[in-house]
Parts: C-alpha cells; sequence; structure tokens
C-alpha cells in the first residue's frame, strides 16, 4: 500500500495551481476546475436563477475562445493556498437576497475546500439581476 | 546645457525679438501659451463641475465573514420595478441610484408612467416610495437608501401595461 503523500503546494503556475514536492509527482488544479465547481454549487442552491451574464455575449464567446458559458462570471484568485473567488449571480424575484447569498458563499466555501484542498479566503457574490418566473418562460 | 538654459535663452530671443518674422512668431507663441492656459482652466473647472455633487452609483457592498455579497443597481432596478408594478396604475420606467459624493449616502430616482384619471399622484407615490423601502429591506436586509425621490415621466388615460 503506497504512504506516500501529495501535497498541494503554493503558488500560480500559468493559471494553474502546481503542486509538487511530494514522491509521486504533481498536482495541478487549474482555475477553471474551481470556476466549475462555483458554477455547479451556486447554481444547486434555491434562489439562484443562473450564473449572470448575456447568452449571446457568452455563446459568442464560447465559439471563439475556449471559456465555458458562465465561467466569464466567475473570477478565480489563485494566492499560494488561498483562493479568493468571485461570481456573478442573477437570483430569483423574491427571495431574501442576503440569505440566499449568505448560503451560496458557504456551499461554495466548503464545496471548493472539500474537492480541493484549497483554503478559500473569501466569496464575494455579485448579485446582478433579479428574475422571476415571467422572465424564464419569455426565455 | 541645461533645458532651463535653453528655454531662458529662447525666452531672451524672443522678448528681444526685432526683426519682423521674429516678432510675429513671438506673438503666435505667447498667444498658444495663453490659449493653452485659458483651456486648461476650463477643463479643470469642467472636471470640477462634474466631479461634484452626486454620481451614479453601481450597487452597495454587505461585508460578512465569508467574504462580501454586492448587489447591483440592476438587482435593485429589478426589486423596485417589481413592487411598482405590482401597484395599480403605476409602471416603473426607470430606477437610478444615485450615490453621494460627499457623505456616500445612497438615493433612489425612481422614473413613473401613471394611468387612470381619478388617480391620486402624491398619495400613490408616497405609497410607493414606502413599499419599495420595506422591500429593500425586507429582501435586501439592509437600510441603506436614504430618501427615493419619484419622477413622474407621464400620464396615460388607461392603465399602463
Amino acid at each position: 500500500m503506497l504512504d506516500r503523500k501529495n501535497k498541494i503546494q503554493t503558488g500560480n503556475m500559468g493559471g494553474a495551481l502546481k503542486s509538487d514536492g511530494s514522491e509521486m509527482g504533481q498536482i495541478r488544479i487549474h482555475e477553471n476546475v474551481i470556476a466549475s465547481i462555483v458554477r455547479k454549487t451556486a447554481c444547486s442552491i434555491n434562489g439562484v436563477k443562473r450564473i449572470a451574464g448575456s447568452h449571446f455575449v457568452d455563446n459568442i464567446a464560447e465559439i471563439i475562445g475556449s471559456r465555458k458559458i458562465g465561467d466569464r462570471a466567475i473570477s478565480v484568485n489563485l494566492d499560494g493556498n488561498n483562493v479568493s473567488i468571485e461570481v456573478k449571480l442573477n437570483l430569483t424575484y423574491g427571495s431574501h437576497i442576503p440569505t440566499v447569498a449568505s448560503q451560496v458563499q458557504s456551499s461554495i466555501t466548503s464545496e471548493v475546500e472539500n474537492i480541493t484542498g484549497l483554503n478559500v479566503k473569501s466569496v464575494t457574490v455579485i448579485v446582478q439581476e433579479l428574475e422571476d418566473s415571467e422572465q424564464e418562460k419569455e426565455e | 546645457m541645461t533645458i532651463e538654459n535653453l528655454i531662458s535663452q529662447l525666452f531672451d530671443i524672443l522678448l528681444s525679438a526685432k526683426d519682423i518674422e521674429l516678432q510675429n512668431f513671438k506673438h503666435g507663441f505667447f498667444a498658444g501659451v495663453i490659449t493653452f492656459a485659458i483651456l486648461a482652466i476650463i477643463l479643470r473647472l469642467i472636471i470640477f463641475l462634474f466631479s461634484s455633487g452626486n454620481k451614479k452609483s453601481r450597487g452597495f457592498k454587505i461585508s460578512n465573514e465569508s467574504g462580501s455579497i454586492i448587489i447591483s443597481a440592476q438587482a435593485l432596478s429589478d426589486l423596485v420595478k417589481g413592487v411598482g408594478n405590482s401597484i395599480k396604475n403605476v409602471e416603473v420606467s426607470k430606477v437610478k441610484l444615485i450615490e453621494s459624493e460627499n457623505d456616500k449616502n445612497l438615493f433612489l430616482e425612481v422614473h413613473l408612467v401613471m394611468g387612470g384619471a381619478d388617480t391620486k399622484f402624491g398619495e400613490l407615490s408616497a405609497i410607493l416610495q414606502q413599499k419599495i423601502l420595506d422591500s429593500i429591506k425586507d429582501k435586501f436586509g439592509v437600510d441603506c437608501i436614504k430618501s427615493i425621490s419619484v419622477f413622474i415621466d407621464k400620464i396615460v388615460d388607461s392603465k399602463p401595461v
């Protein structure tokens, strides 16, 4: 049985976290991985309508670039073993914003820390728009 | 030779100029300097006038231990429109969040289209103001809006859609 440990090291190597100094090798966690976790976690919270942004602009951005829809509204800043996250969201009209936003913050913090082992320093939730069910039907 | 010496020499030549072409150049040069100075003063005044007073705010921030929650002006506008449109004979056409430059207080400007000939505008505006304040406190959990100014932009005969 292997008892060698991998350690996630501090540092940002070209948009990815570099891990080395272990006998087994390196673990690199890209910022996009963290953005994906953030996207999935945020969208699973009751009261969150969707990640903010224009579908039209995002579709064009996806065709031109490599970033997935919604990831443009998520920014991840890596500082060593610490990560600061900023996410722009559209929430459901009528929901209690501080409650939903706090749930988003705590869920993102626990999910990112559990999955990546990184320390989440701060989660900034930007409530971009409030959408109701009528807007959903129109779309 | 330093730049200061060069400039002082240039000024000496210009001030002691007797040649007609050099004198013309001198007049043009000083006219240019004076024009530049006047334009700079005007630009400074314009910047001062536009930078003082109130400006449009992009939202407000609520800090907590996990980070911060920023509520955008658009989200606030969505809430105000929802509240306004729930009132009979009222349609909110535009919402502006204004931030005071001096004390950083936030104000709301709500533009309305009102319908119905028998509508009491003052009464309706007061109801709307109170409902908006209550709604912001209830849904955003903050009490940061100092005042709400209601502008009735248009009055239509029938109830606005």
